[in-house]
Formats: structure tokens, sequence, C-alpha cells
């Protein structure tokens, strides 16, 4: 089944067929993880980057910011069986805003914040697609732990982790 | 693979050591140092097979310590990746011509290391034309002193030996450097030696010779193995030397990842090769 994940929400599944997707992250975030031991997979499509611009919002909604959502996502897939080091970790998205002089550079950070959340639970970025200025699609296959980025550019899967 | 991280911050080396454990790498020990002249006492005293260098170091900065590297020939070819701010591309290529592995410039992100070491260290699983050669060359040595045929075991079990296991260990370092062990029964290393010498298999003296014998079918093997893999440059053979193997050190050293099974007359015998990595290889 299908599972469409909207802007500043996330998705956890163990059903093995199931597919997360969330679409056109322009300067949103993306993270896709995937624990292929425990069979279970997230998605999360974050806005913006820090929870601390606005706590009400984010305890409200914490899918909305990178660092809140990531957590959370982390959280519940930990509770659910996965373990950091069998986590696959792909970033997309954080695209370069067309706003006037890309003044925030929203995407920038967004990539920023997510790679620092990353880093401090012990987790390498396996393949990423991010930047530019283009909307990206994003799926994960939970069953086999595949996932895709679709954009003008066509698809492609990521690189599943480099490990040995 | 034991990695050697050179750079005068320590916050740097925390960063790359935490990046190395969770990149999955097979890495035995990552040594640190603080500039070169730590760096090239460490390669003295302990084995590595790849450093990670930054450049600009106080005492003996990463340009001195790979010179000093390049003289010396047991590191001569070790590869090393220069992890640094240095942007001048004059720089780069005067130190790229003295076998610099590759360039990280800093700031990096950890997924940048982990590529670059897996890049440098991919090439570096074991190459079936290694096992190939191995399989070819010990072959001949134990046909030839041992009047035996030795089978590659492919299933995965580890026959127990009856009675003494005796391990041979030799290293060597040039054109390759690394190291050759062989384990084998005690009773297999008296037939060999009582064979060698020509002397019935029960003889006393063929009882005390078998270590020796062993370790000598190993330099052999090695000296050879060292110029099928690299035929024109030379490579030194340190003096092999051999003792007694507990059991569960048998069972450690045949379930390792390099180690080659094979029957011998009935016997098993475990043979493991670990290449060091050299720049050119790599």
């Amino acid at each position: 089944m299908d599972v469409v994940v909207g802007i500043s929400e996330y998705a956890v599944s163990s059903d093995p067929d199931d597919t997360l997707i969330t679409y056109s992250l322009g300067s949103c975030v993306g993270l896709v993880l995937h624990d292929p031991v425990a069979g279970i997979g997230g998605l999360l499509h974050a806005m913006m980057p820090v929870s601390t611009a606005d706590p009400g919002k984010a305890a409200m909604t914490p899918a909305m910011y990178v660092d809140t959502g990531a957590a959370r996502m982390l959280q519940e897939m930990f509770d659910r069986g996965a373990t950091r080091p069998n986590l696959s970790a792909w970033v997309v998205g954080a695209a370069n805003q067309l706003d006037s002089d890309n003044l925030f550079r929203i995407g920038a950070r967004n990539h920023a914040i997510v790679r620092k959340v990353l880093w401090k639970n012990g987790i390498l970025i396996a393949d990423e697609e991010t930047g530019g200025s283009i909307s990206r699609t994003v799926t994960l296959e939970v069953g086999d732990g595949r996932a895709f980025v679709k954009s003008s550019g066509g698809v492609r899967e990521l690189r599943p982790p480099r490990t040995r | 693979m034991n990695i050697l991280l050179v750079d005068d911050s320590d916050i740097i080396r925390s960063m790359i050591k935490r990046t190395i454990v969770l990149s999955g790498l097979s890495v035995g020990t990552v040594h640190e140092a603080a500039n070169g002249k730590e760096a090239l006492a460490v390669m003295r005293d302990e084995w590595v097979d790849l450093v990670l260098a930054d450049l600009n170091m106080p005492v003996m900065d990463g340009a001195e310590m790979l010179s000093a590297m390049r003289e010396d020939p047991d590191t001569a070819r070790m590869p090393v990746i220069i992890v640094s701010t240095e942007g001048a591309t004059q720089r780069i290529d005067d130190l790229s011509s003295r076998g610099v592995s590759a360039w990280v410039r800093k700031p990096f992100t950890p997924e940048e290391i982990r590529d670059v070491i897996l890049g440098v260290t991919g090439s570096w699983e074991t190459d079936p034309a290694t096992d190939e050669s191995l399989d070819r060359i010990f072959g001949h040595v134990m046909e030839t002193f041992a009047y035996s045929f030795p089978e590659p075991l492919r299933s995965g079990e580890t026959p127990t030996p009856d009675g003494d296991v005796v391990c041979a260990e030799i290293d060597f370092v040039g054109a390759i450097s690394g190291a050759l062990s062989v384990a084998a029964p005690g009773a297999l290393c008296r037939d060999i030696a009582a064979g060698l010498l020509g002397l019935e298999p029960d003889d006393a003296e063929a009882a005390t010779r078998g270590a020796d014998t062993l370790a000598e079918v190993l330099n052999i093997t090695a000296g050879h193995l060292c110029t099928d893999i690299e035929p024109h440059t030379p490579t030194h053979l340190r003096p092999p030397t051999a003792a007694r193997m507990a059991p569960d050190e048998w069972q450690a050293f045949c379930e390792a990842p390099r180690t080659r099974m094979y029957l011998i007359d009935e016997h098993p015998v475990a043979v493991r090769l670990d290449l060091r990595p050299t720049s050119a290889r790599a």
C-alpha cells in the first residue's frame, strides 16, 4: 500500500508491502531510514530546520522541524525494534528556495540540521540527493529497503550503505 | 586493517575515528599521532596499513613526514590520505607525485571521509588472483618438499585436528608488504620433516624438527608468492617464527575471513595471507 507522507509529517511502517512516499520536496528535507533486520522503514518530510524557532508549534507538529521530527521518527523506530548500526539513511530535497536572493537559505539549513542529527545518532548517510533548485519525490519500499528519488531529471535508486 | 591518524587537532582525530567506526570498516586498531615525528615512531613500532595525515602540524609537518616515509623501505609504499586545508594546486601536485592516495580538503563531512577511505581501501579486498597464486604456490612447495597435494577445502566447517597444532608466521616488506601464516597439525609437520630429511616418520629427530620444517615451507611459499605478485621489485622476508597453537587459537585462525583451508594427507591445514596495502596498489 502507498503511504503518502505530507508536509510536516512522518510515517513509520513495518509492513513489507508498504511504500512510503513523499511528493515535491523543495527546500523541505526528506529523511529516509530503513532497518533491514527489524524490517522497518521511516520517512520524514520536514519543512524548517530547528524547533527553537517556535517551540509551541514544534510541540503540536514535531515533524514540521528537522530536529524534532527526526528525533521523533528515530525514537519511534527504535521503540519498534530498529537499531542504530542497522539503519540505512538517505537524505533528499533541501533545494535552494528560489526566494529573493535565497536570503534564509532554508534548504541548506535543513540539510545541515539533518546531518547534525544523524551524526549525533551515529548514523552515516548512505546516499543523498540534495541542493539545486528542483523539486523531488522520494519513495521507500519497506519490504526490501530500496529508496528512489524522482525529479525532472528522472528516477534514480539511492545507493545502499557502503559497509562491509 | 590498522589506521594511523596524524593531526595536531584531537578534535579532528576524534571525528575521523568516529567516522571510521560508523562506516563499518573492518578496522583493527586506530593509532593516533599529533605530528609527523610521533607518527613515524608509531609506524616503527606498530603495524599500520593506512595513514590519514594533516599537512600543517608543529614539530614535523605532513610533507616532511611523507618524505621520511618514502625513504624508509618499510613505509615507502604505505598508502597516505591527506586531510588538510591545503588548496594550492602546486603543493598538491608536488605531494601527489610522492604517492598520496587521496586528498580530503577541510572542512569535510563524515560521509566524505568514509567515501575516500572506502575508495582507497576498496580495491584491497581479497583478490581472487592472489588466492589462486597462493593455491598454486603452496601446492607446488608441498608437492616438491612434502610429496603431498593440498586440496582446497571449500566447505565452511572447520575440522578439528587430532593432537597438537603448530603455527608458523612470516612478515615481509618491500614491493608488497604483509604476513603469511600457516597452521598445521604437529603430526603433519613431523611427516613433512621426515620426508625432507629422509627419515622414518616415527624417528625422534623428525619430531623435533617439525616446527622448523613448517616455518621453512612457509618461508619458501612466501618468497614465491611475493615474486608472483610483484615480479620486478624485491621484497624483504623477515625470518619466520613457529610456535605451538592452542585449540581455541586454531578455531579463531580458521574462521578468520582471509584464511584458506586445505586438506593435506587427511590433515586440515589453514593458511592465511594478510597483504598490507601499498600506495601503488591503491
